[in-house]
């Protein structure tokens, strides 16, 4: 009871703080900002949520490619989840961009030359697919079986096109970030971007695809496709080989230095320990359930960590370590997960996705399991934390004049009428001159050598013409008296500042 | 379907004659009459006391680094008393931080709708009526230029277009026109190249022209006396044109989906075959493994 109150209430926020941003707009629900437009809501929903769905096309492609059928009840599960996880994704595009009811102009303005645009295509049409590879079942749910079986012929054709524009979307998800090399931190920016998504992309899937069979079994009370299992646990053995093969002989093969950044050392460590070499070890001796599963859980978490990386942590040294997600954007993020868990259960039982199993119920956990599971996760977390509490001590000042931010520096100096010149009366009212310290002065308050100064002739352009040019302020060849009180020129009835602008130069109205 | 620029200026090739802006860190005083002539020229919304002056703008004055020992050229003109009295005086420096129209922008290859293009100056144009308010040109601008209105319910990007109105009325942009410091200037690209040059010849400033070569080359070059990490400006940009990036990259996809279909198709084939093969030679469906 207490758990579902939590389901809801987490799926109620995520919900509020939806209606928040569309009520009160971006800025006023999340932590971003100009420096960082991309934040959770892109480096987790979207990212991860796209290569948590990889299952689907790997699975589509051993049954229908491959031909082997008896992977179909496992294929049905992990189509489903792909289809939810890209839902989970587009709901999570459609409340990040700014204009979502613009969303079909991909559609009709192209330019070929953006990966973005690629990727909006190739997502687009996989999940058309995904839809279609789900609707026989739904069709089925209102008897049109025929109708069902009809596209269920065409499969082989649907999973090739699934196939193949995942494999372009999963790696071009990375390419995105090819873009920005000055920006994303040398240990996650490589030309190999593309290729390192898509094959953490098909880490992921084949890691999510035990954790969903496992979880159907001890949580729906699904059949253990033990014989499947034993298959997906070899294949994980082997993309977990991979991906960490690729990705460490590219770090050393671009000659990284891995100590310099204490704080993305810490987190690359995590990725590359906690997602591609724990699970390793513990696949090296026996498997049973509670080892895969537990090794399983690693990796996807690896991969859900890389993404982060790629979309946070790399980028977070560039701008200073300003960003931190909002409550709101947890929220999103959060219910959003919340619902398409629920989504899943709720067509799973509703489209009979498994044959109830009759027998005991393998268990997922084992002791040395869960221990695994939970240092990994306290270590991360007390690692990722402290070391970026360091990193933002560590982090230079960001330069300022603090002259420049006070704008109201000169009545604060208490700075009045400043005689120039006793022979033409000249002078300078710094009431009227409120345009910023810097404009003549240091930061220690000396006067600068080309401000207005007792010595000088003020009406070369070099001085008082350098503003009072007709243009930025009124020119010198009017009345005298605005800026001079001698005998003979006639003083003003009092010291007071010249008809200026209606507005000083930082914006204030008069 | 309509199809907007390709979204690439290489493969447009770029205008005939670039114009842009020549930007001079020396002269800059810091005074932000750009910045007011900007917002009035952009009709940006009328200021309130209450509005800081950066509010919404897309110009900005970026202070820079305190520098000791500044030889200002107009101390050294004026008089030997002034002169020796400031040679050493630290002076605050300015840069000024707006877009810098590059000749093959980031902006321009990455928007998914082309809502970004150059126009026949060079200059970087902004379409809000395409956009749909993906960010990713904020994201992938090497300079972080692009501005985004974060509390509207319909955002669009703001940036510096160089005063299409006023270049359409024969006008300078309005933060050349109004700066009394002379530090902004407008004009061909080469003539400011040869202006740059003749400036650093004369001496006193670092020997670089930052924008000649960075990115690609911007529309707005920028000298200065100090060195460019001082006025806050990004170090280490690569001197090529940054869409390669992405299109060395987005170039192969093609023949990557060509011969994974091809590859597809041919293994599905195989298999098919090999499977109907079995089954005719046995008595039995085959049984999968």
């Amino acid at each position: 009871m207490i758990r579902r109150t939590l389901w809801y209430s987490i799926a109620l926020a995520g919900i509020a703080a939806a209606a928040g941003r569309f009520l009160f707009g971006l800025g006023a629900v999340t932590n971003l900002t100009d420096a960082v437009p991309w934040g959770l809501w892109v480096g987790c929903d979207i990212l991860i949520g796209v290569a948590t769905s990889a299952g689907g096309f790997a699975v589509a492609f051993v049954i229908y490619i491959l031909g082997r059928e008896h992977w179909q009840p496992i294929g049905r599960a992990a189509i489903l989840t792909a289809f939810l996880g890209y839902a989970f994704s587009v709901g999570a595009l459609m409340i990040d961009l700014g204009r979502p009811w613009a969303i079909w102009h991909a559609l009709v303005y192209w330019n070929t030359h953006s990966v973005l645009f690629e990727v909006a295509w190739c997502m687009m049409l996989y999940n058309t697919i995904l839809f279609v590879e789900v609707s026989p079942e739904i069709f089925g749910l209102f008897g049109l079986h025929s109708v069902g079986r009809r596209i269920h012929s065409f499969m082989p054709f649907f999973a090739g096109m699934g196939f193949l524009l995942s494999t372009l979307h999963q790696s071009s998800l990375g390419g995105l970030y090819l873009i920005v090399p000055g920006k994303l931190h040398e240990f996650w920016y490589t030309p190999l971007l593309p290729l390192l998504f898509f094959l953490s992309a098909v880490k992921c899937g084949i890691g999510m695809i035990i954790l969903e069979t496992s979880l159907t079994h001890g949580r729906l009370g699904g059949p253990y496709e033990a014989h499947e299992l034993k298959i997906l646990g070899r294949a994980l053995v082997i993309a977990l080989s991979v991906v960490g093969i690729v990705q460490v002989g590219d770090l050393f093969g671009r000659g990284v230095d891995f100590l310099s950044t204490p704080y993305e050392y810490t987190l690359l460590v995590a990725e590359l320990g906690l997602g591609t070499l724990l699970p390793l070890v513990v696949l090296s001796g026996p498997r049973p359930p509670a080892r895969l599963f537990t090794a399983a859980a690693l990796a996807v978490a690896g991969v859900m960590l890389n993404r982060l990386n790629v979309s946070i942590t790399g980028i977070d040294r560039w701008h200073n370590f300003s960003y931190v997600p909002s409550l709101g954007e947890f929220a999103v993020t959060l219910g959003l997960a919340v619902i398409g868990v629920a989504l899943f259960r709720l067509m799973a039982w509703s489209l009979a996705l498994y044959e109830p199993s009759t027998g005991p119920r393998v268990p997922l956990f084992d002791r040395v399991g869960a221990l695994t599971l939970t240092a990994a996760l306290a270590v991360l977390v007390a690692g990722a934390v402290s070391q970026r509490s360091a990193a933002i001590a560590a982090a230079p000042e960001v330069g300022r004049n603090e002259l420049a931010t006070r704008p109201d520096a000169v009545a604060a100096a208490g700075a009045g009428v400043v005689r120039l010149d006793t022979a033409t009366g000249a002078f300078f009212p710094h009431a009227a001159h409120t345009m910023g310290c810097p404009a003549c002065h240091t930061t220690d308050y000396r006067i600068l050598p080309d401000a207005p100064r007792p010595d000088r002739n003020g009406h070369t352009g070099a001085i008082c013409g350098r503003c009072h040019d007709g243009r930025n302020a009124f020119a010198m060849t009017g009345d005298c008296r605005l800026c001079h009180d001698a005998p003979g020129v006639g003083p003003p009835s009092d010291a007071s500042p010249p008809p200026a602008r209606d507005r000083d130069a930082l914006g204030a109205s008069r | 379907m309509t199809t907007a620029s390709t979204g690439s200026a290489a493969a447009n090739g770029g205008p005939a004659e670039p114009r842009g802006l020549l930007f001079d860190a020396r002269r800059c005083r810091g005074c932000q009459a750009c910045v007011l002539a900007c917002r009035e020229a952009n009709h940006h919304e009328k200021l309130s006391p209450t509005d800081r002056l950066h509010e919404n703008a897309f110009l900005a004055i970026r202070p820079g680094q305190v520098v000791a020992a500044d030889p200002s050229p107009a101390a050294n003109a004026m008089s030997a008393a002034g002169a020796e009295a400031n040679v050493s005086t630290p002076r605050p420096r300015f840069s000024r931080k707006a877009c810098m129209h590059c000749a093959d922008a980031a902006c321009v290859s990455v928007c998914p709708v082309g809502a970004f293009s150059h126009d026949k100056d060079g200059a970087v144009r902004y379409d809000a009526a395409k956009c749909m308010g993906c960010r990713y040109c904020l994201f992938a601008c090497p300079f972080g230029v692009p501005t985004y209105e974060w509390n509207s319910l319909a955002p669009r990007v703001r940036k510096c277009e160089l005063c299409p109105e006023r270049r359409a009325a024969g006008l300078d942009p309005a933060c050349a026109t109004v700066c009394p410091a002379g530090a902004i200037t407008w004009g061909q690209r080469d003539t400011l190249v040869a202006e740059a040059r003749s400036r650093i010849t004369a001496g006193g400033y670092e020997p670089e022209i930052f924008g000649l070569e960075e990115a690609g080359g911007t529309g707005v070059l920028i000298v200065s006396d100090v060195p460019f990490a001082k006025l806050g400006l990004p170090s280490g940009l690569p001197k090529a044109s940054i869409p390669n990036l992405t299109w060395n990259y987005l170039s192969k996809v093609p023949t990557l989906a060509g011969s994974t279909a091809v590859g597809l198709a041919g293994l599905y084939w195989i298999i098919r075959r090999r499977n109907e093969l079995r089954a005719g030679g046995s008595t039995q469906t085959g049984a999968h493994s």
